[in-house]
């Protein structure tokens, strides 16, 4: 661009001074030539003035003549006085004459009276006949034919001599105004060349004077005066210009020519100017080499020449200053600009110390610069913040899902139970909540769905979840357990939020259903005989969702249920979903879509059945609610003496042996049941920390890890008797960094892997391991592995040690 | 002068005698030009010498003695003349014979200061005829056509007609007709009349000898002759054309005359086209048709009182 701007100003430049240049020569040329006329015209005004001297004279003598005629006839006496006088009074007249026509006295065909200067003094002599036929000369010709006075081209007067004359002739009239014959007077040309050549137009320039017949009367080369002519140096020269002033001249015209070639040979050209001299009818002409014609308009051309020049690159040098200034910072602004996109964000600006635009320019990049740090460092926090609440978004997700029975089917060995359920939050965490539990051959379920959505909802749902877990069992009867739940969360309710519940308790040897529907929706009763598929229906008042008043109240409903009939159960994300025209799924669909389908297929076909209907109803919408269903299908009076524990039912033991085989990098610490040995285990693994160079982080997840482990131990495998009951710790390491770590224990069966479920309303410290301490120990750890051999309980988790 | 003159010729005539050979004195009509270049040829290239004959040229001294003067006068052995000009001194009784000529066509113009489209335009005007003669055939033109010009007789500058006193004036095509040119005055074939066109192509330049001196020097007269012919042979061939205007400048110089190159070299070319027929051939003798003629014009308009034979007049060297 800086280039593009410099080309045109320098262009435009290079143009301006061009014409200015241009102009002021051809200006100061015309001027030159001018000049030069003027110069030539005060030559031309001098010749003029010698001539009129003398013609002045002649004509003044002419008519005093003229009146002595007509008064009395003049004689031979009149005639010699007068060219006797106008001789000696005359100093540049060197002879005068008065010539009559023939016969002007009687019996003299040749009358002419001659006056002329002879060694200083006037000599009259009486002229005329055979050798002096002065009747056909020019000076007597002309005036007496054409009646006007006239000066003749100059001659010269006898072989001899080499002094050129010219004469001034006048014709004299009598009385009667017949001419009578001339009168004259010579002069020498000297006269008129001293003038002509009075001054010089210029140096090396010369003057010329041109007569009538074109032959030269003054010349540079005075070898040339009265031998050649314009004209014939016009051929020898082969000139145009010499020509046309030939011409013009033979016109009485003036002008003005170049002679040889000025823009080949400019030294040696000459310009010629020439102007009339109208009394004689002569031409005086100026020969100028034009160096010195046009020397002032060449020597100012050239000063301005040389100025301009100057001022050009003065103009052209501030030009591409301005426009480097302007541009340099420009460039550096750029490079700032890209190096701050890059990510480079204290990129270095443009020093500029001057208060103007360019200033103000860094002024905005610098404020430009300063924001984007700052709303960077907000962006990069916030996003760090939004990244953590993301990822702990997911880990409470996953900790949902993992409080909620998510295995299917849950009790693989009873073919009595076939029993599928789904939940998928709206969010990464849902409000939605379902959970069993066999006890006593007695099928303890729920459904509900907490007002609202997200965490709040989530953490509604896993308070309501964890009261169910408590008190289901031991309250026994589903209202008793709905009132239970109702008592624990209204009383501290300060969100107002509710729950609305579907509680039964499912009597696995009769197949009677004893329920409690706490606002929640009906579940469908799909009868296996086919003989309906509808909405359970439950007579008297409905009860209320729980968490709103402490001392509402629920009842009991039944229903006889018969081996394979199922029961769907569902929270209103199902109905309620949404498609993009905000139709809902709606209850007769719902009803329709279980009726198509039927109760006779597994229970997990049933709802991925209608989790595609629901699915085709939406058709890409997005969801807007938690959607949960499960569905229960039992063979009743099947499965007596199964005695579930609970969370230990996979704990199972085998002949196995405990490995004691160890490589040299076997360690070990006994601990007892005491919570203060977790600080014994911590500086145990730090010191193993040390001693095989784990990395500090990696040491510290698996303290946590066995933290977590160690504490279970230590809080549930003993009775809490007040005895001390030992248990081991150890650590191994092959080659490869590959770390084992075993706790060993004698205490009662127990298989932490399996426990999907954490109790949260357990603090950290009495939550026992499972939930979210298995879940935390599986992710420090690459595995986790239980085993129960010999009475005793092994945890072995491996990991790789970082360096 | 005279007598310088006269002296002059006992000398040589005394150095003649001496020799047993005399020295030929040969005049051209008046001061040097190319017109007589043939001459000057002939005595610097050393025509003359190389077939033994001693010439001098010898220039009349004022325009009021013409070269015919001094013939008469015995101070030239062989003058030139025009064939005019002899027929008149004939009818005068000054016999003369002609021994060479050169010029075969009449160079005689009538230069017009408005262009005329022929004669006829002339009828009435002013013009200008020389002082020194060459004038006739103008004149009987003018009697020819009944034209009733005005003649006015002038010396030799043209700058009276340039002042424009006259309409036309007489010229010589190699000579006025040029000066005028030169003078810058712009001319084309519409302001000229030549008078061979309309009267007569009376030729002109030729070297004449008296009766006496033909029988007393035959021998040399001829040697002169043909020297004189060989210059102008000389002068013909183009290549030597250069060098023949150097020697006449150098004629110039020598009698101070002024002139010009330009115009010498002018005059020769025309001078040396004039000697030719419209064939281009250079015949170097009289006409006996066109003598004859002019004889006859001359009586008409009473220029010659009485008839001249052809062979009275011309002697031919060639028989």
């Amino acid at each position: 661009m800086a280039f593009f701007i410099m080309m045109n100003v320098g262009v435009c430049f290079l143009i301006g001074f061009y014409m200015i240049i241009k102009w002021s020569t051809d200006h100061t040329r015309k001027t030159a030539i001018e000049n030069s006329f003027n110069k030539l015209e005060l030559i031309e005004q001098n010749i003029e003035m010698q001539l009129s001297k003398v013609s002045s004279v002649v004509d003044n003598f002419g008519k005093a003549m003229e009146t002595i005629l007509k008064e009395k006839g003049a004689d031979y006496a009149d005639f010699q006085s007068v060219t006797r006088t106008i001789v000696e009074q005359n100093p540049n007249v060197v002879g005068s004459i008065v010539a009559l026509k023939p016969y002007y006295f009687p019996k003299e065909e040749y009358c002419a009276i001659y006056s002329s200067k002879q060694n200083g003094n006037v000599v009259t002599e009486k002229l005329g006949g055979i050798d002096y036929d002065y009747f056909t000369a020019d000076w007597y010709l002309v005036p007496t034919l054409s009646g006007s006075s006239y000066w003749t081209d100059p001659y010269v007067e006898g072989e001899a001599s080499s002094t050129e004359m010219t004469t001034y002739s006048y014709p004299l009239r009598d009385s009667s105004g017949n001419i009578i014959g001339v009168f004259t007077a010579d002069i020498s040309l000297d006269v008129i060349n001293n003038y002509v050549n009075s001054f010089q137009l210029y140096e090396n320039s010369y003057n010329m004077l041109i007569a009538r017949n074109g032959l030269y009367l003054s010349h540079g080369d005075p070898s040339k005066i009265m031998c050649e002519t314009p004209m014939t140096d016009a051929i020898a020269y082969r000139s145009e210009t010499l020509k046309k002033m030939a011409v013009d001249a033979s016109k009485g015209n003036r002008g003005y020519g170049v002679l040889g070639d000025a823009h080949k040979d400019y030294d040696n050209a000459f310009l010629a100017f020439y102007i009339p001299v109208p009394a004689a009818h002569w031409t005086v002409a100026a020969i100028c080499p034009v160096p010195s014609v046009f020397i002032d308009t060449y020597e100012m051309g050239n000063k301005f020449f040389r100025v301009s020049i100057i001022i050009f690159f003065i103009l052209f040098g501030l030009t591409v200053l301005i426009i480097t200034r302007l541009s340099s910072p420009l460039k550096a602004f750029a490079k700032s600009a890209r190096d701050i996109a890059d990510g480079n964000w204290t990129a270095d600006l443009p020093n500029i110390t001057v208060k103007d635009e360019l200033y103000q320019m860094r002024e905005s990049f610098r404020y430009m610069q300063k924001s984007l740090i700052s709303q960077m460092s907000e962006l990069k926090s916030t996003t760090a913040a939004k990244e953590r609440v993301e990822g702990e978004l997911n880990i409470a997700r996953n900790i949902q899902m993992s409080m909620i029975p998510k295995i299917f089917p849950p009790y693989p060995d009873r073919t009595d139970i076939d029993i599928y359920a789904f939940m998928r939050p709206a969010k990464e965490v849902g409000g939605d909540l379902y959970d069993f539990f066999l006890a006593d051959n007695k099928f303890y379920f729920t459904l509900g769905d907490v007002s609202g959505k997200g965490v709040p909802a989530a953490l509604f749902m896993a308070v309501s979840r964890s009261i169910f877990r408590t008190i289901a069992q031991p309250a026994g009867q589903p209202e008793l357990i709905v009132r239970g739940m109702n008592a624990a969360i209204s009383g501290d309710n300060e969100s107002n939020m509710f729950v609305t519940l579907f509680v039964g308790i499912l009597d696995l040897e009769t197949g009677l259903l004893s329920y409690c529907n706490a606002g929640h929706n009906p579940p469908v009763v799909m009868r296996a005989d086919g003989s309906s598929t509808d909405f359970l229906q439950t007579e008297g008042r409905k009860n209320l969702p729980i968490g709103l008043f402490e001392d509402a109240p629920y009842d009991k409903h039944e229903l006889q249920l018969n081996s394979h009939d199922t029961l769907f159960l569902y929270t209103d994300g199902l109905t309620e979903a949404e498609n993009s025209k905000a139709e809902l799924y709606s209850d007769p669909r719902l009803v329709n879509m279980l009726r198509s389908v039927g109760s006779h297929i597994p229970m997990r076909d049933l709802l991925d059945n209608v989790l595609a209907d629901v699915e085709a109803h939406a058709a890409g919408a997005a969801q807007s609610d938690d959607l949960t269903m499960m569905a229960m299908s039992f063979v009743f009076g099947q499965n007596t003496d199964a005695a579930a524990t609970d969370g230990t039912e996979n704990a199972v033991e085998d002949e196995k042996e405990i490995s004691d085989v160890h490589s040299a990098n076997y360690r070990s610490v006994e601990l007892v049941n005491n919570i203060d040995q977790i600080n014994n285990m911590t500086s145990w693994v730090e010191g193993l920390g040390d001693e095989f160079g784990m990395n500090m982080a990696q040491s510290m997840s698996i303290n946590l890890a066995l933290e977590e482990a160690v504490a279970n131990v230590i809080m549930y495998a003993y009775p809490k008797d007040g005895n001390e009951y030992k248990f081991l710790l150890d650590f191994d390491m092959d080659e490869n960094r590959n770390s084992t770590w075993r706790i060993i224990d004698s205490g009662r069966p127990f298989n932490p892997t399996t426990k999907a479920d954490a109790d949260t309303t357990l603090s950290a410290e009495e939550r026992g391991i499972g939930g979210l301490g298995i879940l935390m120990v599986k992710k420090i750890m690459d595995s986790v592995e239980y085993e129960r051999i010999h009475k005793q309980n092994i945890l072995t988790m491996k990991v790789v040690l970082k360096d | 002068m005279q007598k310088k003159i006269g002296l002059l010729f006992i000398l040589l005539f005394l150095l003649g005698s001496a020799a047993f050979s005399r020295t030929i004195r040969i005049s051209p009509q008046w001061t040097p030009q190319a017109q007589f270049a043939g001459l000057y040829i002939a005595e610097k290239k050393g025509f003359f010498k190389d077939l033994g004959v001693d010439v001098k040229i010898v220039h009349p001294a004022a325009a009021t003695h013409s070269d015919i003067d001094m013939l008469r006068e015995g101070e030239t052995d062989i003058a030139m003349s025009q064939l005019l000009d002899v027929l008149s001194n004939y009818d005068a009784g000054f016999h003369m014979l002609n021994v060479l000529q050169t010029n075969e066509r009449s160079s005689l113009l009538i230069v017009s200061r408005d262009t005329v489209n022929g004669v006829e335009d002339l009828r009435g005007k002013t013009i200008g005829n020389w002082k020194a003669g060459f004038s006739d055939c103008g004149f009987m033109m003018d009697s020819e056509y009944g034209l009733d010009i005005n003649w006015v007789s002038y010396n030799n500058t043209i700058s009276v007609f340039l002042s424009g006193v006259f309409d036309a004036t007489l010229a010589m095509d190699f000579n006025e007709y040029y000066q005028i040119l030169m003078s810058g005055m712009e001319l084309s074939d519409k302001n000229v009349i030549r008078i061979s066109d309309y009267v007569i192509d009376a030729q002109e330049d030729g070297y004449y000898v008296t009766p006496e001196f033909y029988q007393e020097c035959k021998e040399e007269i001829g040697k002169c002759v043909t020297a004189i012919k060989e210059a102008w042979e000389w002068a013909r061939i183009e290549s030597n054309r250069d060098e023949a205007v150097d020697i006449v400048m150098e004629k110039l110089k020598e009698f101070n005359v002024k002139s010009n190159r330009i115009h010498q070299r002018y005059m020769l070319d025309t001078i040396l086209k004039n000697m030719e027929t419209k064939s281009g051939v250079a015949p170097y003798m009289v006409d006996r048709q066109r003598f004859d003629q002019l004889v006859s014009l001359m009586k008409k308009y009473g220029f010659l009182l009485n008839d001249v034979e052809y062979d009275d007049i011309v002697i031919n060297f060639e028989k």
